[in-house]
């Protein structure tokens, strides 16, 4: 047996001091696996960048087996989760059902009772349907974290620029391929029907068919009934360090003034509220003001240097159950917001956004939390 | 979560005995977090209070030379074990590049060399390389954006290699590696698309052969982690969705299974599968003999008023969930007046 002198011993014990146990890295792994909602127009091709991924291809739940390294090291290695995949433009009830029986698939295939959803963007409005149907079939309630991520619970000004063929824009297809790429021209798209949805008012009160986030809203709302917790972050960024892609829209098109409180859409943008009459203080992250974000409590994404981040619930904005009728405090407030555009969080470079430590972040805040 | 962990040494002796005092001190206040959060969902009252900030690191840190010495400690810490590999460089990188860009927005890329050296200073010469062929490839992205969102997916991703081995050499695969895993699983796919000889399991097998290639040892592992996002992307294809349409239900149900085993999938799953499948039959035939009960009721009009006949209709046909019909066909979606995607819904 092979002896140690005393300094030898003495600085061993002290490096074995060192790696006592210390705030982790890893995220814990969730009882419930969690289901991607992905937003308008990407399933894991955008421009050829992967939307759930970091910008260079890897998926940000990927779990590392022994000797792997691309993958996430932040995550627990038997961390389960699921990557849905709907119609990239359609009304978010199209959208909503398709990730309903998308979810009903991987439960078939897993054996799961229950998920969490993290959706983004428009994803964050397919969760809440996607819920609503889960109940019906299961005659309980399958969705524990509900989680938007810069969704636009109350509409988007872009969509109704966009439908309104407002200066700039000659051609709503034509407009759409330029900003998301060739998968608009897709079978199965209704770029009408995506956009509609997203403007807060029914768009077209002569077509026949009754659209838009409010009316959505009200037949899938945010309250506890179809989904345990509902949770949200919300993004907003200056100019300066915004995606060129969405700096060119505020440029060229129109800058959104998104943190003014009103009943109604007061400023007729097509998102419910108003502006605060400065469009420039970082109250939207290029496609959603701030207004339109909050569903259920706002969450907080806090930066750690020596740990993993963390994601925190805050209560200090309140509970938006009814999204329709948010307080001026759910709608002007810019607490908790994330200092980062509507693309900074998914795989589109160029950012210097950390999605990995993100959403192992979200996995350690939901596993903590018992789901 | 408080778990154990090695803490690695780092290099940079100096700045690691500076970092981990500091650290130490840093621990402390985020044990403390820790501890309250452990109990609660909720941000504790005397959690850091975050509220514009984009960045909270330094907020329990005195100086600058504080906040920089935790930092460093972070990415030493985390990227210490990887850092010879490209891609792990990068986002080393990125990590730079954003703390520098928060705290110094003037000057930030004039510190860069200097957070290099304190880091990994046996790299730093070839970190600064990549440093500097990495604002060159995301000018060229912002800059030529509105030609590449206007090629076809296969030219977009011939030009970004052009440009990736342009600005890193042979080193872009390494860095892009796992885009280039993912390509060569979509490449399979469509490969089967494009060769539709063969029955539907000798296809989902030859994926599957795509996959054992691609990720070696952990082509399980990849298989039974992604089993369902591997079978939509399999049922997508438009041949698969025709072979199976051509199918009778009974056969159907047996080919699906046998592609589902093929991914690995046990009995239970086959077994929760084939119910789910009876019931989704069941459902769309109901669906379709509705919608075309409601097209004698209406004619072709989907935007018809409702009435009381067509109420009585959707009651009939759907019980409990008619009202949920209604919701949908007010809002124009009709869930049954389309083409089915076999085993997807």
């Amino acid at each position: 047996m092979k002896h140690h002198h005393p300094l030898v011993t003495a600085l061993l014990l002290s490096l074995s001091l060192i790696a006592t146990p210390t705030l982790a890295r890893d995220a814990n792994k969730t009882t419930y696996p969690i289901v991607f909602a992905h937003g308008m127009a990407g399933f894991d091709d955008i421009l050829g960048y992967d939307y759930w991924g970091d910008d260079y291809g890897v998926y940000v739940l990927d779990t590392c087996q022994w000797g792997e390294y691309y993958c996430n090291h932040d995550i627990n290695s038997s961390q389960e989760s699921f990557v849905a995949s709907v119609t990239p433009f359609a009304s978010s009830e199209q959208r909503g059902y398709e990730l309903y029986q998308d979810i009903q698939n991987y439960l078939a295939s897993s054996g799961h009772s229950y998920v969490n959803i993290i959706g983004h963007s428009q994803g964050g409005l397919d969760l809440r349907k996607a819920a609503k149907l889960l109940k019906d079939a299961h005659g309980h309630r399958v969705v524990k974290y509900g989680i938007s991520i810069s969704s636009p619970h109350r509409g988007s000004p872009i969509a109704q620029y966009v439908l309104n063929l407002q200066p700039g824009v000659t051609s709503i297809l034509e407009t759409l391929a330029e900003y998301f790429g060739n998968v608009i021209y897709g079978g199965g798209n209704d770029a009408i029907a995506a956009l509609k949805q997203l403007v807060n008012h029914d768009f077209d009160p002569n077509d026949g068919v009754t659209t838009g986030t409010y009316a959505f809203n009200q037949n899938y709302p945010a309250g506890t009934d179809n989904i345990e917790r509902s949770r949200s972050f919300l993004t907003g960024q200056d100019n300066g360090n915004m995606n060129p892609a969405l700096y060119l829209l505020k440029e060229l098109w129109t800058e959104i003034d998104g943190d003014g409180y009103a009943s109604y859409d007061a400023n007729g943008d097509g998102a419910l509220g108003t502006g605060d009459g400065n469009a420039s203080d970082n109250d939207d992250d290029g496609l959603v003001g701030i207004n339109s974000q909050q569903m259920g409590y706002r969450m907080e994404y806090w930066e750690c240097y020596g740990c993993l981040d963390y994601a925190w619930t805050q209560t200090n904005t309140g509970y938006v159950a009814d999204l329709n009728a948010p307080t001026s405090t759910q709608m002007t407030s810019h607490a908790w917001k994330i200092n980062q555009d509507h693309l900074d969080i998914i795989g589109v470079p160029p950012d210097t956004f950390d999605e990995m430590e993100f959403y192992a972040a979200i996995t350690d805040f939901i596993a903590d939390n018992g789901f | 979560m408080l778990k154990p962990k090695p803490l690695w040494l780092v290099s940079g002796a100096a700045i690691a005995a500076l970092a981990f005092s500091l650290l130490g001190q840093n621990k402390t206040a985020k044990t403390d977090i820790a501890t309250t959060k452990a109990g609660s969902e909720f941000a504790p009252k005397t959690a850091p209070a975050a509220p514009e900030s984009a960045d909270k690191a330094g907020i329990n840190v005195q100086s600058d030379a504080e906040r920089e010495a935790l930092f460093l400690a972070d990415v030493t810490t985390r990227f210490a074990p990887h850092i010879t590999i490209k891609h792990a460089q990068i986002r080393f990188l990125e990590q730079v590049i954003s703390y520098l860009k928060a705290h110094y927005p003037d000057d930030w890329q004039s510190r860069v060399y200097a957070i290099l050296q304190a880091s990994f200073p046996e790299l730093s010469d070839e970190l600064m390389g990549k440093f500097e062929s990495l604002q060159s490839y995301n000018s060229w992205l912002v800059a030529d954006r509105e030609m590449l969102q206007k090629m076809s997916a296969s030219e977009r991703r011939k030009l970004l290699w052009d440009k990736r081995y342009a600005a890193f050499g042979m080193e872009a695969e390494e860095i892009w590696a796992a885009e280039i895993r993912n390509q060569k699983i979509q490449d399979a796919l469509e490969s089967v698309e494009q060769n539709p000889d063969g029955d539907l399991l000798s296809r989902a097998e030859s994926v599957v052969t795509a996959i054992e290639k691609t990720y070696g040892d952990n082509s399980q592992h990849f298989i039974r982690s992604r089993q369902t996002e591997l079978l939509n992307k399999f049922l997508d294809l438009p041949s698969i969705q025709s072979e199976l349409r051509d199918l009778p239900a009974t056969q159907r149900r047996a080919s699906l299974r046998e592609v589902r085993a093929t991914l690995g999938m046990d009995n239970e799953a086959l077994d929760r599968w084939e119910a789910l499948d009876q019931q989704r039959d069941d459902s769309w035939e109901n669906g379709s003999a509705y919608m075309q009960e409601r097209q004698r009721l209406l004619g072709n009009d989907n935007d018809a008023p409702q009435t009381r006949e067509l109420y009585a209709l959707q009651e009939r046909y759907f019980g409990r969930d008619a009202e949920q019909i209604r919701r949908e066909e007010a809002s124009g979606f009709f869930r049954y007046d389309r083409e089915r995607r076999i085993g997807r819904e």
